[in-house]
Order: structure tokens, then C-alpha cells, then sequence
């Protein structure tokens, strides 16, 4: 692999990023200036807990936020490399422009950008409806019941690729081979239900895959399967991202396994991003308190312990009733009076390439 | 079949041979037209104030064994021996299979063992208030007077406040609810509790309090758990021994350390290399198992598990493997388990 | 309209009901020399431009045409008849105690020629806006003894099919199937004939009620069913049983109060249709018949094309049929988000 400098290898640049919700009950800033960047060919992990505005900030990417969701904030860049008069040349499309029905932005997702999706049934929360995931299903290829899996594959290989539904067939098979399905002849005329849940899954995994995109937003992709499925898919996403150098941002809360996935990391909570650095530097030398907190409350395999957990006091803070300065601080161990409740953190180097959202590294 | 180790004084829960089937019907009329073997002759023990783990992928079977042992589905085979006082004309203890309890013998019995689920939304009665519910257990057995007094304890004690007992389950949130279901589970004083998959929709810090807060609670109440899960790191932090299923059987069972140190067993052995490991240095030794997870309604001839194994034999497709205890406290069904050399985690 | 809206109108429709006899100028038997009078519309300006406070209607000529050989009413505007209000008029008892013989509003009572027809009369003189508030009366009250009749029969029926299953559950099941394999009207035609005409019409009520269950509670039993087959799975049902719960308490406590709220909703949206039938049979001459009034009966005026087409005035009461049945549909809608603790935040 060429040694490319770190920014022409930047596929989508998140800046500043904010979303948020009109509901019933007030605004909630589900996303509140989030910036990361996501390269070519690695994988960035997003780690946090539920209500931390993970899945929204994915979906904001491709502008696929559900009403009562809107964008009110920041930018979203993706750096579109064309080859025009026999060059490569990069084109810069900023998606937050972007009309959420336009054709454009249709073009992008599934095409250049993927996503793959949990299980809908465990991570629905009262903001998003299920209109909106109809509209995804057609939107992003979700699995429709009625029809047989390889038709869909077929359609959604020919809306973005040029070529006869004779070939799109060959490469629907193909790619179900790839994600380890036995039999993939067969498999494709079968129908979703046919298919168990980690079957389904491949599918899925197979048809954003069949699109050849250059980068898969991956929401939860393995928590509702079973551990031994979950390592075949693992495996096989980051072998699809070798062989094809795609860019993966790999949303989870499992600690375990986005240390395996992902070579950069980026820590949410309360819509907020606390911390971002290389996978190693967050396991090895975190720096802000919720994320050192969060991984000494792990157990370990392995690491057999009659000790209790450590765990992080107090509970997740009502969205609509935030506490002042950093949101984190009734629940932090480091917690500093007069400052943390006041002064709101802002983004600091802390280290190389190291970053983290806290008052104990910022000069105030 | 599991043969008795030596310390038999403290052991509170016996079970030998159980089985859970249940019949697939088919056709207009409801012909029985075979069964999902759910649960498929698995014997273990509990002792006294330990935890069991019972862990193990989809439809092996843990959370069927679970609500089997304690009868809220019927065994189809085996025998379930419990350690209670309850009928003992003298006061000591004896062990009592359950199976041939009748009605009023068995409603008892339920005061010594209680569940606690895993669904924060669904375990809960959504119509009932917090104090009606963990109350409830007190007044099916007639203990209704002075219940207030012992709810508020049980709340204080899960951590939570007596003005809570008003209120109703949709206002708590997930790791709250979690605490009413085990305030609930306290309430006749259990000597056993079934915690089937408690944390598993939980978030992780969350995971970690309600985790302790078991754990506290086994110590302060002398309780012991079965601990269904299908996480292992979890199972393996706050269980004292640990059995691993597969399709409704036992594959391999021993001290929670042993197990994952020194797996006998080609499952236990792939399982613990597929647990992804919170460590990014880590490198993966990823023991792929092929295929998905066999079928309880039709699992293969022989070992259920040889058609993903890798150190499979002919043996293996055409005969059962017996559940046998190769060490002391330590069983394993898997005919090459003498001279497999597995890595543990 | 929103709910608030909706429950102001069926309160209003229910207690004009209740109180007819004081809401109407005239009694519903009253008869009068008016036959098949077009509606006196109330005035505030006379036909020389000068405003009154009390509205006024013109009286009418009787002319008979001898070429339709029909009645025809001319407005004469020479003869003008206030409407008083809290006036003196036929004596009745409130609610079949109080002798009174205040109406809200009527004609002078000293004047014998006065005549206040606000929606005109029919074949036998008799005020239809009297008719129609009379009508009311029992027409809802058929939809919600109706409608509570099957509810109990139904509820209960899908309940004890839901919990119990097996071979009662087959056979509720098979006959609600085969009593709704049926088309609805021809059904409900078959069985109004089968009630004899020379039957009180008190028995006559009696007898249309029970048919209206008969012909609805196979819905109800079937939704009730799926209800408690789904909630019976859930955990809090499993808990109440582990620890000893009778069939009777998960029933009563667990399982009927979290279906109850759908069963009323669904029984709300049922009473619409109980009041439809009777509007249809009464159409069609069956059901309730005169002497009793109901806006079935009202109908069955209307069922001759010379009526629709010559005293077109005869159809107003299909409005008030259409009000009510609109108003328990939105009810039914708007207690279902209210009853619902989980929906919307």
C-alpha cells in the first residue's frame, strides 16, 4: 500500500456536527458537535451507550434522520474521487446540502455509501417511527419479506452498477458466497424468512457489499447474533475491507468488539464526542473520566475477578434537563466544583492525534 | 449421568436426566410431528450460596432449563432434587424431588426459588404499581401484613427509594426496572434464584451495578444463583462454576476458572476464541466454527456438535458422547476429550 | 374534533336522549292534524323587515293536489307562531317518575292553532324532531346494552380460549369461524324475521339485543383471544406464575386488566355498528317496530320512494345516525392513545 498522506486518504470529514429532535416534551440535542474524520481503507469505531446519539450521527451522514429529526449544525463532507481526462481528481460533495429525497444523495447510499443495520426490533427508541424504517427499507435494501432475497440483491446491483440482470445475478451469488452462506445457488431464490438471523444478516452484509461501496456505515451490525456468527462476520467484514479498501465506521456498544475492528475510536455521550484516538491509545491510555470509567466496568474473559465491578455512579441524565457546564460531570469521578459545572469543555489535544472533551486538560 | 462428587453435604439443587421436549404439530388436526428436544438429559448441581453459570449460544436450551427446573413448563423426563426443610417433620433438611410434589407441596416450594428475567419492559405488569409488584409474591402466600414495611426494605436495599413504590414501571428506566424485578425475586427470602440473561439488555455501566448488586445480595442473603446468560465474560466474572449447552445439551461443566483456562470440550474451546476481546493488542486466534447453530428439532446423528468440529472422528457422527466427570468437578461429553490438547482463553 | 369535542356531543346526544320528553316540543305518540308537514324553519325578521327577539315560524296551509293526490303544506306567512322557551305543554314523567309538563322550547300553549314542526311531521303528524330525540333513546341505549352483552359473552369466551387452549379453545374458535363465515345483513335479516310480530315490544327489544351479540360476539371472543395468547407469553405473566399465581389471579389481575383497555376500545368501535344494524333492519321493517320508536323505526318511514320523494324531510334523522356513529369511532380512537401507557412520549 502507498504511504498517501493521512488527508488525501480522508474519505468523509464530520464537522461540528449537530442534530436535533422537536418532541412533544421539548428539544433533545441528540447529536451536539461532533467531528471525526473517517479514511479510506481503516475503520472508525464509535463507541457509547444508548441515548449517546451514535446511530443518528450514521444517519445523519447519508441524511437519512428521521423526522422529527433535523440537521442543525456542522457540515458533512465526503471527498467523491472521480477520474476525469485519465487523472484522479477528488470532488468534494457536502451531503449536509443535500436534498434528503434528491437524487443525488440516492446515488450515494447503497452505491458509495452503505450501511448495514441491527435487528430493528431491540434498538427502537421513541424518536424514530416506523415509517421512517419502511422508507429505509427501500431506501438502503432492507430485507422485504415478500420477495426473494436474490431478486432484491439483483435490483439494488443493477440500480448501481451497469449491468444485466444476468450478470447482477452472478454477483449476487458470488457475494453470498463471499459472506460464508453455504449453498448460495440455492439461497438466493429463498426468501428472508427462510433464513435465520445471522443468515439474514449476511444477506444484509452482502447486499450493501454488492454495490462495491467505499465506505459501510455498520450500526450494531453483530449484537443481536450469537457470538460464534458474530466472529464469521467480523472476519468477514474485515476481510471484504482488505480485498476492496473500504472505509468502515463501526457503531457499537460492545467494548470487545471494536477493539478488534477498528484501528481509530471515537467515544459519545449525551450527543457529545468525549474522547477520539486511536483504538490502542483509548484502551491503553484513556484520558477522559467516562471513558476510563466505562472500561474498568467491564469483565474480562479471562480474567477471573471476585472483585465487584467499578461502575460509573448516577444514571444517564434526562435529555431535556441537562446539567450545566459538562455534561458529565454529577457522575464523574474527577469532578472539579466550581469548574465542571460551569464551564462547558471544549475539543483539546491531548496527545498526538489524541483528543478529548474535558476541563482537566483545558486551560480555563 | 453426572455421578455424586464428595461434597454432597452442601448441595441445594440436583438435577439428573432433565428433558424438555416439545411437540412440533402439524396438519388441520394438530398431528405431532416431532419434537424440538429443547432441553435433551443434562444433570448438574448447585451448592448452596454458589453461582452456576448455564451459558451457551440461541437454542441451547439454558433458558428452557431454567423455567423447566422451577415448573412453569412440565419436565417431560428427570428428576429434580431440592434441599428444603419445608416438609421435614424433624426441621432437617431433605432433598425433595420436585416431580412428585402435588399442588399445594409445590406452591411452597416456590417460596425457596424465584426468577428474575430479562426483559425490564416486558417482566414487569405495566398496570401494576412498583409496591404491587414486589409485594405480589408476599401475597399469593399469604404474607400480606406488614408488607409495606418489607417493601420498603427490599427497595432500600436494590438501591432504590420507598417513594418509588407509588409508582408505575413505565417511569423507571431499564437498570431500574431490573432492581424491581429483583426486589420482587427477594421478597419470601429464595435460597436459589434464576437470573435468566438479568443484564443482557442493559447497558454496559448499567450492567456493572446490577452485576454488583447481585453479588452483594448473594453475599448478604447466603443465595444461590443459576446464572443464564450468553455472555461470557459476564457469566464468567460472577459465576463459581460454569456449564456450557449446546442444542439442549451439556457440553462441558467446571470451576469458572478451569473452564476457561482449561476447556475439555472442541465448543467451549471455539466459544471462548470467538468472545471478542477488549483489547486492541490482542491477536485474534479466531477458531471459526462453520455453519450456524444445529437444530433442536432435528439435530445431527451422534455429537450435536461434530458437523462444526474440527477435531471431529468417525465416532463422532455415529455415537452420543456420555457426560462424564474427567476430573474432579470438571465434565465434558466429547469422546476425544482425554487426548484433545485445547488452548484455553 | 378531538376527543374533548367528541365526548361533549355523545354526552349531549345521551342525555337528550334520557330527557326527551323535557327536550321536545311534543310527545313522540303525539299525533296532530298535520300530516307529512314540511319543516318550519325559525325566523327572527317578519316579512315587513322588523327583528324579533323570540324566533318565530309561519304557519302552514294545508292544500291537497289532486294530481299526486298528496298533501301539500304551504308556508303562510300571515300566521307567525313564537317559540317560547320552558313552556307548559303535554304533561309526561321525567324519566317515568317526576309528573311534569315543562318542554324546553314549543309552541303557545294557550293557542290552539299553534303548531312549531322544526323538521317537519310524518304519515301520522307526529313532530320528527320530537321522534328523532326519542329515537336516541333507545337506539344507543340498543348499541350499549347491545355492546355490553357481547362483551361479556365474548370476552369471556376469548379468555377462556386464550388461557386454557387445547379442545375448547378448538371448539370456540371453530364455531365463532363458522358464524362468521356468514355475510353480516342477510344473517341479521334471517334472525330479526325469526322474532314474532305478536310479541310485546319490550320482548321484541330483548330479543334484538341478544340477536345483535349473538351475530358480534365472534369478533370480540377472536380479538380477545389473540390478546391474551400474546400477553399470556409475556414475563410478568411468567413471573406471577413462578411464584405460585393461581389461574384465577393471573387471569383477573395480569391478564384481563392489560387487555382491558383494548377490549373497550374495540367494544367502543362496536357500538357504531349495533346501531347501524338496527337502522337497517328498522329500514327493512324488521327489529324494532311502532309502537316503540328508534331511529330504525324512523327509517322505515322513509322506505317508500314516494316518501324520499315527496317528504324528503323524513331523512333528517340520518345525520343524527351518522353524528353518533362518527362520535363512538373517535371515541374509541382517542381512548386507545389515552389507555395506552408505553405509546408516545
Amino acid at each position: 500500500m502507498n504511504e498517501i498522506s493521512e488527508t488525501n486518504n480522508v474519505l468523509v470529514e464530520v464537522k461540528d456536527l449537530k442534530v436535533q429532535f422537536d418532541v412533544r416534551d421539548g428539544i433533545i440535542k441528540a447529536v451536539d458537535g461532533a467531528t471525526f474524520d473517517i479514511i479510506r481503507g481503516r475503520t472508525l469505531g464509535v463507541i457509547g451507550e444508548s441515548g449517546c446519539g451514535k446511530s443518528v450521527t450514521a444517519r445523519a451522514i447519508l441524511r437519512m434522520v428521521p423526522r422529527p429529526g433535523k440537521v442543525t449544525g456542522g457540515e458533512i463532507l465526503y471527498h467523491r474521487r472521480i477520474k476525469s481526462n485519465g487523472s484522479e481528481m477528488t470532488d468534494i460533495v457536502r451531503i449536509n446540502d443535500l436534498d434528503p429525497d434528491g437524487r443525488e444523495i440516492r446515488k450515494i447510499r447503497g452505491g458509495e455509501i452503505g450501511m448495514i443495520f441491527q435487528e430493528p426490533m431491540s434498538s427502537l427508541t421513541p424518536v424514530y417511527t416506523a415509517g421512517s424504517h419502511i422508507h429505509e427499507a427501500v431506501g438502503l435494501h432492507r430485507l422485504m419479506p415478500i420477495r426473494k432475497v436474490g431478486a432484491q440483491m439483483t435490483e439494488t446491483i443493477q440500480a448501481h452498477r451497469q449491468v444485466t440482470k444476468e450478470e447482477a445475478r452472478e454477483i449476487a451469488i458470488e457475494m453470498l458466497h463471499r459472506v460464508g452462506l453455504p449453498k448460495p445457488e440455492e439461497r438466493v431464490d429463498s426468501y428472508p424468512h427462510q433464513l435465520s438471523g445471522g443468515q439474514r444478516q449476511r444477506v444484509m452484509i452482502a447486499i450493501a457489499l454488492s454495490c462495491q461501496p467505499k465506505m459501510l456505515i455498520a450500526d450494531e451490525p453483530t449484537t443481536a447474533l450469537d457470538v460464534s456468527i458474530e466472529a464469521q462476520i467480523l472476519d468477514i467484514m474485515r476481510d471484504l475491507q482488505e480485498t476492496v479498501d473500504m472505509a468502515i465506521m463501526f457503531i457499537t456498544h460492545n467494548l470487545g468488539v471494536v477493539a478488534e475492528m477498528a484501528q481509530e475510536m471515537v467515544v459519545m455521550y449525551m450527543g457529545k464526542v468525549v474522547e477520539k484516538a486511536s483504538a490502542l491509545e483509548i484502551f491503553y491510555e484513556p484520558q477522559h473520566p467516562y471513558t476510563r470509567a466505562l472500561l474498568k466496568s467491564i469483565p474480562h474473559v479471562g480474567k477471573k475477578s471476585q472483585e465487584r465491578l467499578a461502575t460509573i455512579t448516577g444514571m444517564v441524565p434526562d435529555p431535556f434537563n441537562l446539567p450545566s457546564g459538562c455534561v458529565f460531570h454529577p457522575r464523574c469521578p474527577s469532578f472539579m466544583p466550581g469548574k465542571c459545572d460551569r464551564i462547558v469543555p471544549s475539543w483539546t489535544q491531548v496527545g498526538e492525534d489524541h483528543w478529548a472533551r474535558c476541563l482537566l486538560y483545558e486551560e480555563v | 449421568m453426572a455421578e455424586r462428587i464428595q461434597q454432597t453435604d452442601n448441595i441445594l439443587l440436583d438435577v439428573k436426566g432433565l428433558k424438555k421436549y416439545f411437540p412440533i404439530q402439524k396438519g388441520l388436526f394438530r398431528r405431532v410431528a416431532g419434537y424440538v428436544k429443547a432441553v435433551d438429559n443434562i444433570s448438574f448441581f448447585v451448592r448452596e450460596g454458589e453461582t452456576l453459570g448455564l451459558v451457551g449460544e440461541s437454542g441451547c436450551g439454558k433458558t428452557t432449563a431454567s423455567r423447566t427446573i422451577i415448573r412453569l413448563y412440565e419436565p417431560t423426563a428427570g428428576d429434580i432434587h431440592f434441599k428444603t426443610t419445608l416438609f421435614s417433620s424433624d426441621g432437617k433438611p431433605q432433598m425433595v424431588d420436585l416431580r412428585e410434589l402435588d399442588k399445594a407441596q409445590m406452591k411452597a416450594i416456590r417460596r425457596e426459588m424465584s426468577m428474575i428475567f430479562q426483559d425490564p419492559v416486558g417482566s414487569l405488569n405495566p398496570r401494576m404499581s412498583v409496591f404491587d409488584i414486589i409485594s405480589e409474591p408476599l401475597v399469593i402466600h399469604d404474607q400480606a401484613t406488614g408488607a409495606e414495611e418489607t417493601v420498603v426494605q427490599l427497595l432500600e436495599r436494590v438501591g432504590l427509594r420507598p417513594e418509588h413504590m407509588r409508582r408505575y414501571p413505565h417511569e423507571f428506566s431499564g437498570g431500574q426496572r431490573q432492581r424491581i424485578g429483583i426486589a420482587r425475586a427477594l421478597a419470601l427470602h429464595p435460597r436459589l434464584i434464576f437470573c435468566d440473561e438479568p443484564v443482557s439488555a442493559l447497558d454496559v455501566s448499567i450492567q456493572a451495578q446490577t452485576l454488583n448488586l447481585l453479588q452483594d445480595l448473594q453475599a448478604d442473603f447466603d443465595l444461590a444463583y443459576v446464572f443464564v446468560a450468553h455472555d461470557l465474560s459476564v457469566v464468567q466474572h460472577i459465576s463459581d462454576r460454569v456449564a456450557v449447552m449446546y442444542v439442549g445439551k451439556i457440553a462441558e461443566m467446571a470451576g469458572s476458572d478451569v473452564l476457561y483456562n482449561n476447556p475439555l470440550h472442541p465448543y467451549t474451546e471455539a466459544l471462548m476464541s470467538a468472545v471478542p476481546k477488549p483489547d486492541p493488542k490482542y491477536e485474534s486466534k479466531r477458531i471459526i466454527m462453520p455453519g450456524d447453530v444445529a437444530d433442536p428439532s432435528n439435530p445431527p446423528p451422534g455429537c450435536y456438535f461434530h458437523p462444526r468440529c474440527r477435531y471431529a472422528q468417525d465416532i463422532c457422527s455415529q455415537k452420543e458422547p456420555e457426560f462424564r466427570e474427567l476430573e474432579p468437578d470438571h465434565f465434558v461429553s466429547c469422546h476425544r476429550a482425554e487426548e484433545l490438547q485445547l488452548s484455553g482463553v | 374534533m378531538g376527543i374533548g369535542g367528541t365526548i361533549i356531543v355523545l354526552i349531549s346526544f345521551i342525555v337528550g336522549a334520557l330527557f326527551a320528553e323535557f327536550f321536545t316540543p311534543y310527545l313522540v305518540n303525539q299525533q296532530s292534524d298535520y300530516i307529512e308537514a314540511r319543516p318550519q324553519w325559525p325566523h327572527f325578521i317578519d316579512p315587513n323587515g322588523k327583528f324579533h327577539l323570540r324566533p318565530f315560524v309561519y304557519g302552514l296551509t294545508e292544500e291537497i293536489d289532486m294530481t299526486l293526490h298528496i298533501r301539500v303544506y304551504t308556508v303562510d306567512t300571515s300566521r307567525q307562531y313564537p317559540i317560547y322557551f320552558f313552556v307548559r305543554g303535554a304533561p309526561y314523567k321525567l324519566l317515568g317518575l317526576i309528573p311534569m309538563d315543562t318542554h324546553i322550547f314549543g309552541p303557545d300553549p294557550d293557542d290552539p292553532e299553534a303548531h312549531i314542526y322544526i323538521f317537519g311531521t310524518d304519515g301520522l303528524g307526529r313532530d320528527i324532531f320530537s321522534r328523532i330525540i326519542y329515537g336516541a333513546r333507545l337506539s344507543l341505549l340498543l348499541g350499549l346494552i347491545g355492546q355490553a352483552l357481547t362483551l361479556i359473552f365474548g370476552a369471556t369466551l376469548g379468555a377462556i380460549s386464550g388461557y386454557y387452549g387445547g379442545g375448547i379453545d378448538m371448539f370456540i374458535m371453530r364455531t365463532t369461524e363458522f358464524l362468521q363465515a356468514f355475510p353480516r345483513e342477510p344473517i341479521l335479516l334471517a334472525l330479526a324475521s325469526i322474532i314474532p310480530d305478536t310479541w310485546n315490544p319490550m320482548w321484541i327489544y330483548f330479543g334484538l339485543t341478544i340477536l345483535l351479540a349473538f351475530v358480534y360476539w365472534g369478533g370480540l371472543a377472536r380479538q380477545v383471544r389473540g390478546l391474551v395468547l400474546s400477553i399470556r407469553e409475556r414475563e410478568f405473566v411468567l413471573a406471577a406464575q413462578s411464584f405460585g399465581a393461581s389461574d384465577r389471579r393471573l387471569l383477573f389481575r395480569h391478564l384481563i386488566p392489560n387487555t382491558m383497555s383494548h377490549i373497550i376500545v374495540n367494544a367502543t368501535m362496536m357500538i357504531p355498528a349495533m346501531i347501524q344494524s338496527e337502522a337497517f333492519l328498522g329500514f327493512l321493517g324488521l327489529g324494532l317496530r311502532p309502537p316503540l320508536t328508534s331511529w330504525g323505526v324512523l327509517m322505515n318511514e322513509v322506505s317508500s320512494v314516494r316518501a324520499i320523494r315527496y317528504f324528503p324531510w323524513l331523512l333528517i334523522p340520518v345525520p343524527f345516525i351518522l353524528i353518533s356513529l362518527l362520535g363512538f369511532n373517535m371515541l374509541g380512537d382517542g381512548l386507545r392513545d389515552a389507555l395506552d401507557p408505553y405509546s408516545g412520549r
